[in-house]
């Protein structure tokens, strides 16, 4: 025996499944949806019930612009993830690769001084370059590129340390500002051999802001963020 | 006639496939997904807002909120299109409502086309449907046809109490409880 006035509640989650509440009533019927896990299967059970219906709508064809917005939006959800994830991880790495990077600089950029483990930056430090990054592979894998800006912050140095000439192929350099903001590409790498990039705008303090290098469709990212892998991140510091 | 059946059932069986691989965040299986089910999807939302630009922008974030979601779809508990149409419709309400008013009406073209009648399956198509559409046109056929059409059009265009009172020209108080009465007869028959 099911009388039409027996259940209430389900009344309700079939009235909020078709559509038909407005005001109040939908308000509190959106909040027991949320409270109540029974109620929200309710609506569940009927929206289901219901979307039966549309299988006699005709299709109508979106623009052909809606799926390049959506494409370019997954792509940038899942690069951001993927960014955080490698950032996150880079920033446990702390001060001590900072270091180990700075004493790697000092190696790599002035090959004639032996590098000072005590106080690595001084070996590196120059009036042309007040930043270095060592961008290295989130995991703590391997050093990737020695990273040098010059004094006015315009132009960029990036030295290949562990990259073969097909591994340097279709890289991007990125750099991550300290304030949370989306990273801002600095431009492409050039395969084999460093590659200096001029006109950059880099943050008018550059402390505490990333380098990182992923790997992109030939001619950069396509979405102004980065869409592939991340192969590696670097802390930029005063040298 | 009999081929229509099989190749839905077929359609139906490679959109499950495809719905694993979303769920699996595969962007391939996303862009089969999309080819197979946005037209479809554009037009429940069509439906409901009545304007192209706002249908476009709910699409989008219908497909985003299926990316994300994909994994909780319950095959036992509806097809996918059905799964799918749930979460446009719902998106293109929210979408109305949300604008405090309804929208002002789109173009001429649009409004033509939207008028048409509700969909109601012919007997041809209706071998081409699944059984839980068949079983549920069976059930609105049954119950008092004036609330079954009521129904109808409040699902197919997004319509809440006042605008179904508005649209019919009857008072609020008869369309909330024929709506009620028969969405009440509708349960008891599609339970029995």
């Amino acid at each position: 025996m099911t009388s039409p006035n027996a259940h209430p509640q389900d009344l309700r989650a079939a009235e909020l499944a078709l559509g038909v509440l407005e005001g109040s009533p939908l308000a509190e019927a959106r909040a027991l949806t949320r409270s109540d896990p029974d109620f929200a299967e309710a609506v569940e059970t009927w929206e289901l019930r219901l979307a039966a219906l549309t299988e006699a709508v005709e299709p109508i064809a979106p623009p052909d612009r809606v799926w390049p917005l959506i494409r370019a939006r997954l792509v940038r959800e899942a690069a951001n993830d993927n960014f955080w994830q490698s950032i996150d991880v880079w920033r446990g790495l702390t001060a001590a690769s900072v270091a180990v990077a700075a004493a790697c600089l000092g190696i790599l950029l002035a090959p004639h001084q032996m590098p000072t483990p005590t106080t690595p930056p001084a070996v590196v430090a120059s009036a042309a370059s007040p930043y270095v990054a060592l961008v290295s592979a989130p995991d703590g894998g391997p050093s990737l590129a020695a990273v040098t800006v010059d004094a006015s912050l315009r132009r960029i140095v990036v030295t290949p340390v562990a990259l073969t000439e097909e591994q340097a192929r279709s890289l991007e350099l990125w750099v991550v500002p300290a304030d949370g903001t989306a990273p801002r590409s600095l431009g492409l790498l050039k395969a084999g051999g460093p590659t200096v990039i001029s006109d950059i705008v880099l943050p008018v303090d550059a402390t505490g802001a990333a380098l990182a290098i992923s790997r992109e469709p030939e001619g950069g990212s396509p979405t102004g963020a980065p869409t592939g892998p991340i192969l590696g991140v670097g802390a930029l510091t005063k040298s | 006639m009999r081929g229509i059946a099989m190749t839905t059932d077929l359609e139906r069986e490679r959109l499950r496939k495809t719905m694993v691989g979303v769920a699996r965040q595969d962007r391939i299986a996303m862009g089969d997904l999309y080819r197979a089910t946005s037209g479809k999807l554009y037009a429940v939302c069509l439906r409901v807002l009545r304007d192209e630009g706002e249908a476009e922008e709910v699409l989008q974030e219908v497909y985003l909120t299926v990316w994300n979601k994909a994994g909780s779809y319950d095959p036992g508990k509806a097809s996918p299109i059905a799964w799918l149409s749930a979460i446009a419709r719902n998106r293109a309400i929210d979408r109305l409502r949300s604008s405090g008013s309804r929208m002002v009406r789109g173009s001429a073209s649009i409004d033509t086309v939207m008028d048409a009648p509700d969909p109601s399956p012919d007997a041809e198509a209706q071998l081409g449907q699944s059984e839980d559409s068949q079983r549920l046109n069976a059930c609105l056929k049954g119950i008092n046809p004036e609330h079954a059409a009521l129904i109808r059009r409040a699902f197919f265009g997004g319509l809440s109490y006042s605008d179904l009172a508005e649209a019919a020209g009857k008072p609020l108080g008869t369309v909330k409880t024929w709506i009620r009465k028969g969405l009440m007869n509708l349960k008891v028959c599609l339970e029995s």
